[in-house]
Parts: structure tokens; sequence; C-alpha cells
């Protein structure tokens, strides 16, 4: 946050700079231009001006020269006017040359002819047809022009003027060296040639488009427009381009002359440079201090801001409603928090009322879920031949675990221990589901395996979600102890016989319920004995995890059974879940935990079918009248009855053969109902059917046998007899409410 | 059941101690047999007879029947649970019972 905004800022503190020193460029550039303008055009004047005064100094010079030319030529004149043979004189005529200053000195007849001249050897020369056609008296002086031996022109003034002492014509040559300098002054070319403008600049002079002097700038092989310089049309050029070095132009126009000044831009922006150089580090400084101070405004004023309310906003999303944004620094952020908290505020109150909603609704699907296990008391009235315990902790309010067990019929006990694939509320339909499948084939008296290919197929059909269920289910035969089961995928269980220790019962794994339609199961058996224990769990036992990403294991499960094994299966079950939550520690649970302990104790006495086998069926009822706390009177009774019951048997079921007799009490103490069941292989007899013995007859005819089943009559409440499998079934109920008579 | 014999000059007195039950029935059955010879007043004490089965009756009411010939027989000190067998069968009276 605070970066981006840095970045920005610096961004556009960068973007002003640039502009800043773009305009300061152009300005200076402007300034420079505008400076070596008038620099340049102040030189020219100056140096047009220098021209003036000197061709000024020149024309007054000449003026003197003029005179004094005339007056020496007067002077010889004069001389010969009084002297005439000096003309014959050579010796005579050098020295007034000398005298006269002349550079050659003539003297002409009338008709120009030279006829006397100094120096000796002149060559002749004539007067011009226009002095000697002059009227006389004849003074002109003619200057001329003439190339020196150097190359350079001189001034030489030519004098004629009229002989005093005869017709004819003086006629000297003049040459005056302060007049040629003077010239030498008035000359613009070689004015050009010393004159610079700064240290690389100089001029062009040039007439029409004729360069007649480039100073030190070597153009003269070039024409004016071929520089890119018009004739006195443009008073300035920006860029001039000569053998490759870019210069400043100005023009100006002298007499017949185009006078051009030219500064190299190098020269012409070495202090723009300095300058701009100067002030970018003066800009850079300016700029940093801005873009340091608005930051740090920033970040006072907005930043913290932003930040307090950033911190804020990160405890709420982190899911603390309760956090409030509490920024002041300015109105907007007093608005902003003001905003964040009401809206937090009304979040939490939408999420408390969504969440008690649904809460409500977990509450009561996990309330149908809990109605739909069944509690261990509905195993009644058989609850002492088989003691049955089961437990389920959802590790959600609504779990994917269950178990069940119910009666098929009066000896058939079905218990199942499941775990479906998901959890929660559609798990638990899954769950409800597959429950009603079971139990209902279940009930209908199909084995295992058909009940199981049949759920699945029933659970295969429009499962769209996937999921799948595994359970282990068994159907115990109480009065056989065989043990009918099917192991659909599930963890094994733990069987402990008699005596012995736990070990997992691993029977042929079948496939998971509710995947493939078309499997068919398997079931196994095996016997269950008098004391025998079961132990079924859920993988929530074996694989909950501790803080250290342990699972529970097999071995830490059989290690508890072993030290807790003991315990009836209640207490076993609580230590079980004991040592899985010490184990746990302060890692959540991850998986519904359900138990099932199942005990196999038959209340069953198996004997011979011998009168010496007698003290064992008393001390059986003995020992099951004292475990169910039953008064002496219905002892009493019971010993009757079953002693009743036992003597037949040995008397008469089996003749003379050897037989067995099996016996079993049951007890409600609901309804307060005992139950005797014998159970032989002998021959067929119904007790209901034996008449009652003639009680009337007095001592002398009264027959001491056939008592027996008339005391059994009197003294239980109902008796029924079955023939079922070649055996003899005989269940005597004897009501414990109040002894009858 | 333990079955005490006390002889005195023709009047045998039988304490009875136990369960009155079938096996008891046949030990009993076997001293008498033995000791109801020149017996003329036979007494069971049925003091710590707890319960009494079909088997007992059939030999008290045999030795009733045997003893009709040579003397008295009674029965004495019966608890409750042997009356109501007693009166259910109906041998109450038959058996002499004080």
């Amino acid at each position: 946050m605070k970066k981006a905004f840095q970045k920005w800022l610096f961004l556009f503190v960068l973007l002003a700079f640039i502009l800043t020193f773009t305009g300061s460029y152009m300005v200076q550039t402007a300034l420079a231009h505008r400076a070596a303008e008038v620099l340049i055009r102040v030189k020219l004047k100056a140096a047009c001006a220098q021209l003036d005064n000197a061709c000024k100094n020149y024309e007054e010079i000449a003026v003197v020269i003029h005179d004094k030319i005339l007056l020496r030529a007067d002077y010889l004149a004069l001389w010969l006017k009084y002297q005439p043979e000096t003309i014959h004189n050579q010796k005579e005529l050098g020295r007034l040359c000398n005298i006269l200053k002349a550079s050659q000195m003539r003297i002409c007849n009338a008709a120009g002819v030279q006829i006397a001249a100094a120096p000796r050897d002149l060559p002749p020369e004539v007067v011009p047809a226009t002095v000697v056609a002059s009227r006389p008296p004849v003074r002109i002086v003619i200057p001329h022009k003439f190339k020196a031996a150097d190359g350079s022109y001189d001034i030489e003034h030519d004098v004629y003027i009229s002989r005093l002492d005869a017709p004819g014509f003086i006629f000297l040559k003049y040459y005056s060296h302060s007049l040629n300098i003077a010239y030498d002054h008035t000359d613009i070319k070689l004015f050009a040639e010393s004159f610079r403008i700064g240290a690389g600049g100089g001029i062009i002079i040039a007439r029409g488009d004729d360069i007649l002097c480039d100073g030190t700038l070597d153009v003269k092989e070039f024409r004016l427009s071929e520089l890119g310089l018009q004739d006195q049309t443009q008073t300035s050029y920006n860029k001039v381009v000569i053998n490759e070095t870019p210069y400043f132009g100005v023009s100006l126009k002298y007499k017949e002359y185009n006078i051009i000044g030219l500064l190299p831009l190098s020269e012409l922006y070495e202090r723009r440079n300095q300058l701009l150089l100067l002030l970018s580090v003066g800009y850079m400084i300016l700029f940093s201090v801005v873009f340091w101070a608005i930051s740090a405004l920033v970040e006072y004023k907005v930043i913290k801001g932003i930040q307090g309310i950033c911190a804020s906003l990160n405890r709420i999303t982190s899911g603390d409603l309760y956090a409030r944004a509490d920024v002041h620094s300015s109105p907007e952020f007093i608005q902003l928090s003001t905003g964040i908290n009401s809206t937090v505020s009304a979040l939490r109150e939408a999420i408390s009322e969504a969440g008690r909603r649904y809460e409500n609704e977990l509450k009561l699907a996990a309330a149908i879920q809990a109605s739909a296990l069944p509690r261990p008391d509905s195993l009644k009235p058989r609850q002492n031949e088989v003691e049955l315990y089961a437990t389920m902790t959802a590790a959600r309010e609504v779990g994917g675990d269950f178990y069940d067990f119910f009666w098929i019929d009066d000896t058939h006990l079905a218990f199942l221990v499941a775990d479906v694939s998901e959890k929660g509320i559609p798990a638990a339909l899954f769950m409800m589901s597959a429950k009603t499948w079971i139990k209902s084939l279940a009930k209908s008296r199909l084995e295992p395996a058909a009940v199981f290919t049949e759920a699945n197929r029933m659970l295969c059909f429009d499962n769209d979600t996937g999921m799948f269920v595994t359970v282990f289910f068994g159907i115990l035969d109480l009065s056989s102890g065989l043990l009918r089961c099917i192991n659909a995928g599930h963890n094994p269980p733990l069987l402990r016989r008699a005596n012995g220790n736990y070990e997992f019962l691993r029977l042929e794994p079948d496939f998971i319920l509710g995947t493939l339609p078309d499997v068919e199961y398997h079931q196994e058996t095996l016997t269950l004995k008098h004391g025998d224990r079961l132990f079924l769990y859920t993988d929530g036992v074996t694989e909950q995890i501790n803080s250290g990403e342990e699972e529970f294991g097999s071995e830490r499960l059989l290690t508890s059974l072993e030290r807790f094994g003991k315990d009836i299966p209640e207490e076993l079950a609580g230590h079980i879940y004991g040592q899985l939550k010490e184990f746990q520690g302060d890692s959540p649970q991850y998986d519904d935990i359900t138990m099932l302990i199942l005990d196999y104790r038959p209340e069953r006495l198996t004997l011979s079918a011998e009168v010496e086998e007698l003290p064992k069926l008393q001390n059986y009822l003995e020992q099951v009248c004292a475990r169910n706390h039953l008064g002496e009177d219905i002892e009493n009774h019971l010993q009757i009855i079953a002693e009743e019951v036992f003597i037949n048997i040995v008397n008469y079921a089996y003749e003379d053969k050897e037989g067995g007799v099996s016996v079993l009490f049951r007890y409600d103490p609901e309804i307060q109902s005992a139950q005797l069941v014998f159970t032989d292989s002998g021959i067929p007899y119904d007790p209901q059917m034996v008449s009652a013995p003639d009680l009337s007859e007095d001592s002398g005819d009264r027959q001491p046998g056939g008592l027996g089943i008339f005391l059994i009559k009197e003294l239980v409440d109902s008796m029924d007899y079955q023939r079922k499998d070649d055996r003899n079934i005989l269940v005597l109920t004897k009501t414990t409410g109040g002894t009858k008579l | 059941m333990e079955i005490t014999e006390i002889n005195e000059n023709g009047k045998l007195i039988l304490q009875l101690d136990g369960r009155f039950d079938a096996l008891a029935s046949l030990e009993l059955e076997k001293k008498l047999g033995k000791s109801l010879k020149g017996i003329n007043e036979l007494v069971f004490d049925f003091a710590n007879v707890k319960v009494i089965a079909s088997a007992g009756l059939r030999v008290l009411v045999q030795t009733k029947k045997q003893m009709s010939g040579q003397g008295a027989m009674k029965i004495i000190n019966i608890n409750d649970s042997v009356r109501e067998i007693l009166t259910i069968t109906k041998l109450i009276k038959l058996l002499d019972v004080e």
C-alpha cells in the first residue's frame, strides 16, 4: 500500500521534474539564441561602425593627401618656373623627387609626352588625353589602385598640374603610406579575415550569392545558398552546418554586402548547458524534498489511517467479528471506520442468526440420528444371555457412523457397526437408508450374504452422491452360539474367547456397500462359546491422530483392550474412549468414534438325562435366582418345576438310551416373568396332554406316582410345548410378582 | 439330603435335612427298606426339609401304605413350602401331618 503510493508519487514527481527540466531547457535555449543573436548583431554593427569610421578617416586623409600632393606639385611647378634648367639636371630632379617624396616624377610637354622624369630610368608614360584636353590651369588628382608585389591593392595618386615654366604638365605619382594604411582599414575583406565571434566563430561576407570572404571558416568553394543561407531576406539562422560543425548565424546588410556572423552552437550552448546542469541538480534536490515531504505527509495522514483500517479488516476477515475499526485521523476515516463497524455488526448478527438456525437443524438431525440408534436395553428380555453395549460419538453434530442390533426372532440377534464414507446430514440420510435396508432384509430371515447382496443393490440404486458404507454385520443364534457374519470392507473386529486374549477376527473381506450393484456377498460362520466377547469398532478409533500426527492404531487398541478387557461392556467402552481422549490430547476428534461390545453368556445348562445330574440343575437354579434376586418361594417353586420336568425326561424321554437335556433360564424383571426352557431330543412328549391324577382316593387306593406333571401345571403360569427339529421344547413361564394360590 | 435315624423301641424318628428331591427319595427308599422292620410308629421330622418334589411325595405315599399294616406314620415340623405342596396334592390329610 505504502510502496504502491510511493511508486506513483515517484512517477509523478519524476514527470514534474522532466517537464520542468524540458521547460527550462527550452527557455534557456531560446535565451541562449537570443543572447547570441544580440551579441553577434552588436559585434557586426560595431564592425560596420568601425568600417564606416575607417572610411571616413580614409576620406579625410585622402583630402589632406590631395591638398598635400597638389601643394608638392605646385612646389615643383614653382621650382621649375624659377629654375627651368633643372629639367635637364637629372641629379637635381632626383633630389627634388626625394624632397617631394613622390614615387615618380614626370615632366611632360603640352601634348602630355614625358620630357623628363625621376628616377632616371622611369618608363615613359603619357598624360591621359582627358587631362591633356582639360582647360588650363590643370589641377587634377586621380587616385588609382594597383596591385602591389604582395598581392594586395594599394592606393596611389596621380597628380597632374599645368607647368608654370612652359606649357605642359607636371605628372607626379605619389604613394602615401598613411593613406594606404587608412585604406587598408577600409577594406572589408581584410577586416573580415581577422574578425572573430567567440572562440571558433567568424563572419562570412557575401555579395549576392558569392562569398567574398570567409574569415576563418573556409567556405570559399561554396555559394551562399549551398550553405542554407539566403541573401538578405533572413536575419538569423538557428542552425547552419559548415564542415559538419553546427553554427548559429546572424546576417546584417552593410552597403552592398551581406555580412553573416556565425557562432558555433557548442559555444552558444556552453553556458546554457552549464546553467541546465546547475538547474538539474537544484531541481533534483527540490523535487526529492517535495517527494519525501509528500510521502511523509501522506503516510502520516493517510497511510497510517489505511493501515489501521486494514489491520481491523484483517482481524475481521480472519474471523474476529468483534474487531472494531478505530481510525480518527480525518473525517473520511471516521466515516469509513463507522461504516465498517456497522457493516460488521450487521454481518455478525446475520451470521449468528444463520448459525443458530443451522445449529438447530443440526441438533434436530443429530436427534433423529440418535433416535435411530437402538438403546442397549432394547435387548430385553434376553439380556442375560447376551450383554451388548454400543456407543457412537460423532465428530460433528451429525456423524456418518452407526450401529444397530435387533432380534430377528426369539433366538437370533442381529448386530452391526457401519461407517458411511461422508459426514453430516447427507451421510446421516444414507446411513438411515442403509440401516433400514439391512434391518428389513435381515428381519425377513434372509441369510446375511443375501441380506447384503440385496441391500447393496438397493443402496447402489439412485446413489448419485457416490457415498458408500463399510459394515460388519453378524447374526448370532443364541441357542447354539453360531455366528454368521460378513465384513463389507470394515475394520476387523476383535474376538476374545472366554479366558483367552483379544485377537483380530480376520474374515475374507467383502466389498463395500453402495458402489457396485452386482457384487455377490459371502458370509462366514463361527461358534461363540459362553464367555466369548466381540469388540466391533469403526476407524474413528484406530485412526484418531494425536498432536504428533500419530495414529492410535490397532496395537494401542489391543493394549487398551488387554488392560481393561475384563470390565463389563459399558465400562470397557468408557475406558477405551478415555484412552482415545488421552492419546488425542489437544488434537480435534477427526472421525466418529463407534464401539459395539457383545458378550455371549448363555444361561443355558446342558445335562445328561440321568438323575445324578439333578444337583447341577438345582445348583444352576440357585445361581440364576440369586443373580436375579428372586425370593425363596419362587426359587422353591422353580426348583420343583425344574426337577419334575427333568425327572420326567430322565425317566421317559430316551427309554433305555442315553440322551441330553438343555435347560435355559430367562428372567425379565420388567414384567417379573421367569422362564424355564427344556429341550431334549427324546421321544415326542407333550406334558399338557397328560390328564390330571385322581386326588380324591384315600391312602389305600392312592397311586404314589403321577404327581409330577400335576405339580408342574399347578405351579407354572403357562406352559408351551413345541416339537421342532426332532426336539421337544417345553417353555414354562412363572410370574414372580406373587405366589400362585 | 441327610437322613438321621433315631430308633426308640419300635418308634423310628427320621430327621430329614435338605431337599426332598428325586435323589433323596431314592436314598430314603433304600434306607426304609431295611429299617421299617418291627417299627410300629414312624415319625418324619421335616424341620430341615426345604422343599419336596413329587418323588418325595411318592415315597411318603408308598411308606404310608406299607405302614398301614404295622403301625402309625406321621410327619411333623413341615414348613410352608412343603405344606403348600401337600395341600395342592391333597395329601395333607392322608399323610397325617401335624
